[in-house]
């Protein structure tokens, strides 16, 4: 049973993260049962921070390549029919549409305020769990910015605003719309007659410029306008995936730092740091360390018995092995532990004085 | 659209207003402004520009090499050479003399400076006769995809291999801080290997080594596939910018110095015709000099 983690479902897809809903489409496309979907919205359950996670048994798989690469070895193969020259151009294309194609994506979410604080928020606000929906879709605002820093997108004001100051990104989308277009040129799908794993994730990418619902909807006006052959492929992608169910399971033991917490709370009170730091102390214990240890429980025990012979010998505790008075000598016996008690005592504080000593 | 964008640019221009209206700011120009007293003759005249001049970071990894160590530099710098543009080359080894931050730089005979994809378009409006293949419309596509490869997946492998392998960091001092003076050189290279590091964080989420050189070795499967045996990329008799950033990845990366930590330097070597064709561009467009 392999187990998928993704952003939550909008405007009629199932994920309305580009990656989540590439894995979903894949494995609509080839594997027919056992995948299940469980919608967690906190990326902060994986790894590496990122969704989807791929759950099969114990192992765990984080990020589109690397899922895509284990469904591969499993035989879920999209890409059989494919020669190594398609094999080699679908790479390409694939690193592209990650690039170019989803840098116009954020600049629509991100850098269109209108399209962030009215639709984008909100939606992140709806998917979110109560504490880390005021500052995730911040976040997410903040890194789309790092990403398209290249095309000369800056933040102006207090509020993080971004702005495109050169306008270079409507062209950036065009151009990329462009080499789709060339690339699937009159074909159905980008290499024939049948889909693979290029035309999932330019689906993915695609369907949510295109089925989006925003105030601003450049992106799908431009692509039914200007592009209708990429919209119909969409269409066509959409109408052939819908007849694949998705199975939902239900999120009910979501690995999170809470429940990890509620789980184990010791953890609450021991720092990982603190545990770390004394496991690795353990084996590096030098010879001078020791020598002194070993020295210092010689003397323990030394003065321990050099106590209890002083005491035999002065005749201040008798021992009597006689079978007439045993609750005497067991009366005996309890003075002399509890005496015994007290000489431990100072035979720590003699310790500390050898520690000092040393 | 435009809606969004005006207000914001709006506040932009009073907060700046609000700036240089500021009684105490524009006393301080007024008193910055009176220097220098006085201004001397130059002694010498800087020498004019007789033709664009680019600015690089070199020389190359290995003695006697006129290709730049920097891969964004040797990038530019080859597409200008297989462009059979006429330009100078100095080594600047300076990131800051750049508006952007960032070498290279080329300066035009009229005082414009150009960056980045100017540079292209530069060499594309100037071009007179026809030194660069032509590709068709569905080459170009495919051009501009395995181009994205390169970029993204070469890339990271790249600095990767530069920045954040520690048994490297030798070599890469040796070009990139040597020049500056003791302290000055540990922060400087402290903030570009930061740098190089956001780079790469922002298209993969978590550094991991052998993710990084998997990807790159698929990319380099991936090049070598596109490349066959033809002499340059898509069958061309003459090569294209492609061949310019695919070359400027695959000459650093058989150049830099091999130590045992130059996993790349291995991927790259197992595709014979990516070799060769790193070789065949660098004899025909780099060594006819000497």
């Amino acid at each position: 049973m392999l187990i998928l983690y993704v952003w939550g479902e909008n405007w009629e897809l199932p994920s309305i993260d580009p990656a989540c809903l590439s894995i979903i489409s894949y494995l609509q496309l080839v594997a027919h049962d056992e995948w299940g979907v469980i919608k967690c919205n906190n990326p902060n359950i994986s790894p590496t921070g990122e969704l989807p996670i791929l759950k099969n048994g114990l192992e765990w798989i984080t990020g589109v390549h690397n899922i895509i690469r284990f469904l591969k070895k499993k035989g879920l193969d999209a890409d059989e029919h494919l020669n190594s020259k398609q094999k080699a151009d679908s790479l390409a294309y694939i690193s592209f549409v990650e690039g170019k194609v989803y840098d116009t994506l954020l600049f629509s979410w991100y850098v269109d305020s209108k399209n962030f604080t009215e639709a984008i928020r909100p939606l992140y606000a709806k998917l979110l769990a109560f504490p880390i929906r005021y500052f995730t879709p911040t976040q997410l605002r903040d890194s789309a910015k790092a990403r398209l820093e290249k095309y000369g997108v800056v933040t102006v004001g207090d509020l993080g605003v971004l702005l495109d100051k050169d306008k270079k990104m409507d062209r950036v989308a065009l151009e990329s719309y462009d080499v789709l277009l060339k690339k699937i040129g009159s074909n159905e799908y980008f290499f024939g007659d049948q889909p693979s794993t290029l035309d999932v994730i330019v689906y993915s990418h695609l369907s949510l410029h295109l089925y989006a619902k925003l105030p601003h909807p450049n992106l799908s006006v431009i692509l039914n306008n200007e592009y209708p052959r990429l919209a119909r492929f969409c269409n066509r992608m959409k109408n052939q995936l819908s007849s694949q169910p998705i199975n939902q399971l239900p999120a009910v033991d979501l690995p999170s730092v809470f429940t990890g917490l509620i789980k184990s709370p010791r953890t609450w009170f021991t720092p990982s740091e603190m545990k770390t730091s004394k496991t690795e102390e353990n084996p590096e214990k030098s010879e001078a360390q020791r020598k002194f240890e070993r020295k210092r429980n010689i003397s323990i025990f030394g003065a321990i018995a050099l106590m209890i012979a002083h005491i035999v010998w002065n005749g201040i505790i008798t021992i009597e092995w006689d079978d007439k008075d045993e609750n005497k000598e067991e009366e005996e016996n309890e003075e002399e532990e509890n005496e015994e008690e007290e000489e431990e005592d100072e035979d720590n504080e003699m310790s500390y004085d050898d520690d000092e000593e040393g | 659209m435009e809606s969004s964008t005006v207000p914001s640019s709006t506040t932009s221009q009073t907060w700046r207003n609000n700036l240089n209206n500021n009684p105490i700011l524009q006393t301080v120009r007024q008193f910055l402004s009176k220097f220098p007293l006085k201004t001397y003759k130059p002694l010498c005249k800087s020498n004019e520009l007789y033709g664009p001049r680019l600015y690089i970071w070199g020389p190359g990894w290995k003695v006697g090499q006129r290709t730049s160590f920097d891969q964004e530099c040797l990038k530019w710098q080859t597409y200008l050479k297989i462009a059979q543009c006429d330009f100078d080359i100095r080594d600047a080894n300076e990131p800051l003399m750049s508006p952007s931050g960032k070498l290279p730089i080329l300066i035009l005979s009229e005082g414009e400076v150009l960056i980045d994809e100017l540079i292209k378009n530069y060499v594309e409006d100037t071009k007179e006769s026809n030194k660069l293949g032509q590709l068709s419309e569905e080459q170009q596509a495919d051009s501009q995809a395995f181009i994205t490869l390169a970029d993204t997946k070469l890339r990271h492998a790249l600095l990767y291999t530069l920045w954040c392998e520690s048994s490297n960091e030798c070599d890469t001092y040796e070009k990139y801080g040597r020049r500056y003076a003791n302290p000055i050189d540990k922060i400087l290279m402290y903030q570009a290997k930061n740098a190089a590091i956001k780079e790469m964080l922002i298209n993969i989420p978590v550094l991991n080594r052998d993710d990084i050189y998997h990807e790159a070795s698929d990319a380099l499967q991936a090049l070598s596939v596109a490349l066959g045996d033809n002499p340059y990329f898509f069958g061309q008799r003459l090569p294209t910018f492609i061949d310019a950033v695919v070359f400027s990845y695959l000459h650093i990366i058989l150049e830099f110095p091999v130590t045992s930590a130059n996993d790349l330097n291995q991927l790259v070597n197992k595709h014979k015709n990516l070799v060769e064709f790193t070789k065949r561009i660098y004899t025909e467009y780099y060594e006819q000099e000497f």
